[in-house]
């Protein structure tokens, strides 16, 4: 009998392992539009925060049918919806939503959750930085210091969360007060696209900027070094990290696709191979499988490579202008 | 009861521009109304104006029901949010209660996207600001924001508050837009009617004059004239386009044309708004040619620049025949449809217009104004606006091109970069002018409507010949031309104002090294101007500053001030956004210097009188037309201030006989002076039919906000040198044997305290009021006023108008 209980237990545990791991590698996409937009044509496609849990063969939406998102943040329940209508916020997991902000916050891009305090979240938009420590009850402007109040993205230092970076029109900026000020630390003058710290190796960061390729910095943020050895194309939108291999980095590109380092960044190689878009501005790897990569394209949906970049293939999304992915 | 005072105040305020003539405005608004009837689709604003006719209520019930089927997926939620609403309550109680409910039902959970620009936020918020007013008792659970109504409609205000601001301050980001006005002037119209809170109705009734003077002062029939933030290419070669929103809007305020439909116009058609007669006035009196000029600002910069709202110069010269306006480049001031300058002139062709541009297509200037990447940014637009990277496009907005204009010529400049993806200009000239002839001077002489254009090339080029027009395009990187428009009444024949402009100074021979340019008008005057330098008019440098937020004959006002004075012939209205609680309108009069002393007889017959203007005293207490009429006018010598009174009555009667008795207990014309603009403290001066005069100093605690508080008249002060006189026209104190009475004062200036100026100097603004008691009976009291009071009382000093001593 116990026998018995203990072989039906430890299937239920795998049962439920594998629904657990199904679950931990949802994929959320976030469209800003798509191709086929028309302002006042009468019916216009569904944009906005999509899911799919088997890698594009079915997507679900969530909330508004069209809001110009930008990204999403998620933590638990919680989700932060980056739009032109402000932050939304669904506190159950897409099911319900409510503008988070007022009118001064608009042209919202970016938003980071504190994971020692997910009632503190940062929100990055065209007007700076802003913060609510209500999980989005109230916000407040947070810019003391910034050079550029263009503020395309914020990041939470995984290793102290009262340290943050933002990207801003002008340089990296860093703050280790929560936001309350901030100073430049890199690239001043330099329109900076996308910041990203790998997931587990917390002194590795990456930037992508608008005209200069790639720059990394393996001491925590404060040194920068500009690394762009094969990248032929330096308008960089999206960087991504293996989570297993800090030596594995993709980079997204405006008409250049997507190009892979496997050594830091030393030397970049495009691969692009079946890619019919190269215009990318998200990508993901598979946290449970360095292989499988996802890209995000402007105008042509979703793609994926499960050879580690080798080849691509579409999954779905097909028009839309993938603005942010993440995995949740 | 502070309430009712409180919306009588402010209908009072609204009163202030009562239409005193007929300009067939209700008759047009009427016509849009019986338009919309007729329609067979339509949207909401449509679906509104039927249900409100009673006349097609099942077919507006149809309408709503269809539209209320179509999907929300769409980035036109501003607009469906504000329609939505406007049609709502313009249906009123007529729509069934089923409808009604499927409203809610909608505006709860459609999502409306509330879009990126001012005109987009303008129409999300007030059709957020209606919503909850008309569904109050939703929950924040079934609205779609997650805010209770309370909350989104104090949201909603508080960024109509800021839009207001910032337009009665630096000016609208999308400026002076023969497209976008429209919704702007719609919501504003919507918020008037329906706004149940009577300052925001006050507001709202306050940006309609703003909006209405702005377009009007630059408004030929039909026609926005002038250089446009935003306008659509095929708008730009027509500016008397079917589709062009303002020509719409132009025929509803100021008639002159055809009519030219629009839904939008509904919003105006079905509201109980008037347009003042000083407003119609500054839209249609062209009797004088007139220079117009404005500081507007560039809408939000977000990055790529030091400024967040760069200012904006325009200059613009109004006649009867044309419009020559510009605005001074040099800088992406707006991204993708800016229309820096151009001649618009009066034909029965749509494509009334010359003008010249430099297509341009850059990345950061995209980007300096959207959030998304700059890059992308391009195809995104050139998605939307297919003409964008055009090299052939009719709008842009190219840094390299300069204006300099004064009065009817302009110089126009630009100076390319070899590295700019398009080296050349493009020059618009319709097909269908009367003349178009290329002299060996080198002069392009064009005769269209009425008006004669000269245009100078200043680098060779050549004509492609079009459907609309021969485009003149050029291709040296530094170019440019010189222009100069005069109305066929200037001259005796095309042939004299070729002969004259022939003779004309230009200095262009070392153009491509010093990038300066000099052109001598027919007038004489002497324009010199280098790109990327200074502007000189006579040997003077240009300052823009002078530009002030609105000058001219019929706009006047400071940057950062709120206040924008609006005349005609030396009587108009202040606008006073300085305080958005205490928004008001207000009468202001110009006082006319003359030089001689007034011959006074109580008559006012001196002819002196003649170069005053004659206003009209209204109801003190409802801003109507008093009984009787009553009129005053004003002058000065530097001396004296000149007042006459002329009241027309049927019983002139009066028992005091003593100076300073009680004359105010019976018939009197009273003058209140506020010469320092101190609030507090003021001039009293009546006058009986008997030519008893009561003077005193006043000192007044009274407020908007305290408006019972006491106040003090230091009487007897016995003005030395004031002079007054009388004159009777019938019998005194018999009922029914008056015709009339008038009454002048002389107020010797130097008798009064408190003015920065004694006399006064051209410029110098002093608050005052002019007030008539009548007694048709006794125990019965009708009071007059020149800026009404809301009650039978004449000591509100904030009511006070404006009184304006002349240039």
């Amino acid at each position: 009998m116990n026998r018995r209980f203990s072989i039906i237990t430890l299937f239920v545990m795998i049962f439920l392992m594998m629904i657990a791991e199904l679950k931990a590698k949802t994929l959320y996409v976030v469209t800003r539009s798509t191709k086929t937009y028309r302002i006042g044509q009468l019916e216009n496609p569904v944009v906005g925060l999509f899911s799919t849990e088997d890698r594009g063969v079915t997507w679900r939406h969530y909330g508004w049918p069209y809001t110009k998102c930008f990204s999403a943040s998620m933590m638990n329940d919680d989700i932060y919806l980056s739009c032109g209508n402000g932050v939304l916020k669904s506190n159950d997991s897409g099911d319900s939503w409510i503008i988070s902000t007022g009118w001064k916050m608009t042209e919202c891009l970016k938003t980071a959750i504190d994971v020692t305090d997910p009632d503190i979240v940062y929100s990055a938009t065209a007007y700076g930085i802003f913060r609510t420590a209500d999980g989005g009850e109230t916000w407040k402007e947070k810019n003391a210091g910034l050079a550029s109040t263009f503020t395309p993205a914020v990041i939470i230092d995984r290793s102290d969360s009262r340290r943050l970076f933002c990207a801003t029109e002008s340089g990296i900026h860093r703050s280790e007060n929560r936001a309350d000020t901030w100073e430049p630390v890199a690239l001043l003058g330099k329109g900076i696209r996308t910041i990203v710290q790998h997931p587990e190796e917390g002194d590795l960061l990456a930037v992508g900027t608008e005209d200069d390729g790639v720059f990394i910095s393996t001491d925590h943020g404060r040194t920068w070094i500009q690394m762009n050895n094969g990248l032929t194309t330096k308008t960089v939108y999206a960087v991504a990290f293996a989570s297993q291999n800090a030596d594995v980095i993709y980079t997204g590109t405006f008409r250049g696709g997507i190009f892979k380092s496997s050594d830091g960044g030393k030397h970049w190689k495009a691969v692009n191979t079946d890619l019919k878009n190269l215009d990318i501005h998200a990508l993901l790897v598979d946290p449970d499988n360095i292989d499988i990569v996802y890209a995000g394209t402007l105008n042509d949906g979703v793609w994926m490579s499960t050879n580690a970049g080798a080849s691509w293939k579409f999954i779905g999304l097909e028009t839309s202008q993938v603005w942010d992915m993440l995995f949740h | 009861m502070m309430k009712k005072m409180i919306i009588s105040v402010i209908m009072l305020a609204m009163a202030t521009g009562t239409i005193l003539g007929d300009t067939g405005y209700q008759a047009r608004k009427d016509a849009v109304l019986k338009w919309a009837e007729t329609q067979e689709k339509g949207n909401f604003l449509i679906a509104g104006a039927m249900i409100l006719s009673g006349r097609s209520v099942a077919r507006g019930i149809e309408i709503f029901e269809e539209q209320l089927k179509r999907p929300d997926n769409s980035p036109r939620g501003m607009f469906v949010i504000h329609e939505l609403m406007a049609g709502y309550y313009a249906a009123g109680d007529t729509m069934p209660d089923s409808l009604r409910i499927k409203i809610r039902d909608y505006v709860a959970s459609a999502n409306f996207y509330r879009g990126d620009t001012e005109n987009h936020l303008t129409m999300y918020y007030t059709g957020l600001y209606l919503m909850s007013q008309a569904f109050p008792d939703l929950s924040a659970s079934e609205t779609y924001t997650g805010k209770t109504p309370a909350e989104n409609m104090a949201e909603a205000i508080d960024w109509l508050h800021d839009w207001m601001r910032l337009t009665t301050t630096i000016g609208q980001g999308e400026f002076d837009s023969p497209t976008y006005m429209t919704v702007f002037l719609s919501p504003m119209f919507t918020l008037y009617q329906w706004a149940e809170d009577p300052l925001v109705k006050k507001q709202a009734y306050l940006m309609l004059h703003w909006l209405i003077a702005d377009y009007g002062a630059e408004h030929l029939y039909g026609v926005y004239g002038g250089a446009h933030s935003r306008e659509y290419p095929e708008r730009i070669i027509q500016p008397r386009h079917k589709h062009s929103n303002m020509t719409s809007w132009g025929w509803l305020f100021f008639g002159q044309i055809d009519p030219v439909m629009h839904t939008t116009l509904l919003t105006a058609a079905w509201s109980d708004f008037d347009i003042p007669e000083v407003l119609y006035n500054i839209g249609t009196d062209r009797e004088e040619p007139y220079v117009h000029t404005e500081t507007k600002r560039v809408r939000h910069v977000i990055r790529l620049g030091d400024e967040r709202n760069p200012k904006v110069y325009k200059y613009t010269y109004m006649t009867k025949d044309f419009v020559l306006g510009s605005m001074m480049g040099g800088a992406v001031l707006q991204p993708i449809q800016q229309h820096v300058w151009d001649v618009s002139f009066m034909t029965e062709s749509p494509y009334m217009t010359i003008f010249t541009v430099h297509p341009y297509v850059d990345e950061p200037d995209l980007a300096m104004f959207f959030p998304e990447e700059m890059k992308f940014t391009i195809d995104e637009v050139a998605r939307a606006h297919t003409y964008y990277g055009s090299e052939d496009k009719w709008s842009s907005s190219s840094p390299y091109e300069e204006t300099f204009q004064h009065e009817n010529a302009i110089i126009v400049l630009y100076n390319i970069p070899e590295d700019d993806k398009f080296g050349h200009i493009n020059g618009f000239f319709p097909r269908d002018m009367k003349s178009r002839d290329v002299d060996e001077s080198g002069w392009i002489f064009c005769h269209a409507g009425q008006t004669y254009i000269a245009y100078f090339p200043l680098k060779p080029y050549k004509w492609i010949e079009e459907d609309e027009c021969y485009r003149l395009r050029s291709h040296d990187r530094i170019n440019g031309c010189v222009v100069e428009v005069a109305a066929e009444s200037d001259y005796g024949s095309f042939k004299e104002f070729k002969s004259q402009i022939r003779s004309n100074n230009i200095v262009h021979d070392t153009f491509d090294e010093s990038l300066t340019v000099s052109y001598t008008t027919s007038a004489g005057n002497v324009m010199t101007f280098t790109h990327g330098g200074v502007r000189r008019l006579n040997g003077d440098v240009i300052d823009f500053s002078s530009y002030g937020f609105f000058s001219g004959p019929f706009l006047n006002a400071e940057l950062n001030t709120g206040q924008l004075e609006i005349i005609h012939k030396n009587k108009g209205i202040m606008l006073d956004m300085s305080t958005l609680n205490k928004a008001d309108v207000l009468p202001v009069y110009i006082c006319n210097k003359i030089d001689a002393e007034i011959k006074m007889n109580g008559k006012l017959d001196d002819p002196a009188w003649e170069k005053a203007e004659k206003v009209s005293l209204v109801d003190a207490i409802t801003g109507e037309k008093g009984r009787y009429d009553t009129s005053i006018r004003v002058l000065h010598n530097g001396e004296f201030l000149y007042v006459g009174f002329e009241c027309e009555d049927e019983y002139i009667w009066g028992t005091v006989t003593e100076r300073n008795g009680p004359v105010y207990d019976e018939e009197c014309v009273e003058v209140f002076l506020n010469p320092a603009d101190a609030p507090h403290q003021y001039y009293e001066i009546n006058l009986s039919p008997k030519n008893v005069v009561y003077d005193a100093c006043v000192l007044n605690h009274r407020t908007l906000e305290k408006p019972f508080e006491k106040f003090e008249a230091l009487f007897g002060l016995d003005l030395k040198r004031l002079k007054t006189a009388v004159h009777v026209d019938g019998k005194t104190d018999v009922r029914g044997k008056g015709k009339r009475w008038t009454a002048e004062y002389a107020i010797p200036f130097d008798a009064l305290y408190g003015a920065s100026n004694i006399p006064p100097q051209p410029g110098d603004v002093w608050r005052v009021n002019f007030y008539r008691i009548d007694s048709p009976q006794e125990g019965q009291r009708e009071h007059y006023a020149w800026s009404p009071t809301d009650r039978a009382a004449f000591h509100l000093p904030w009511r006070f108008g404006f009184l304006k001593f002349s240039e």
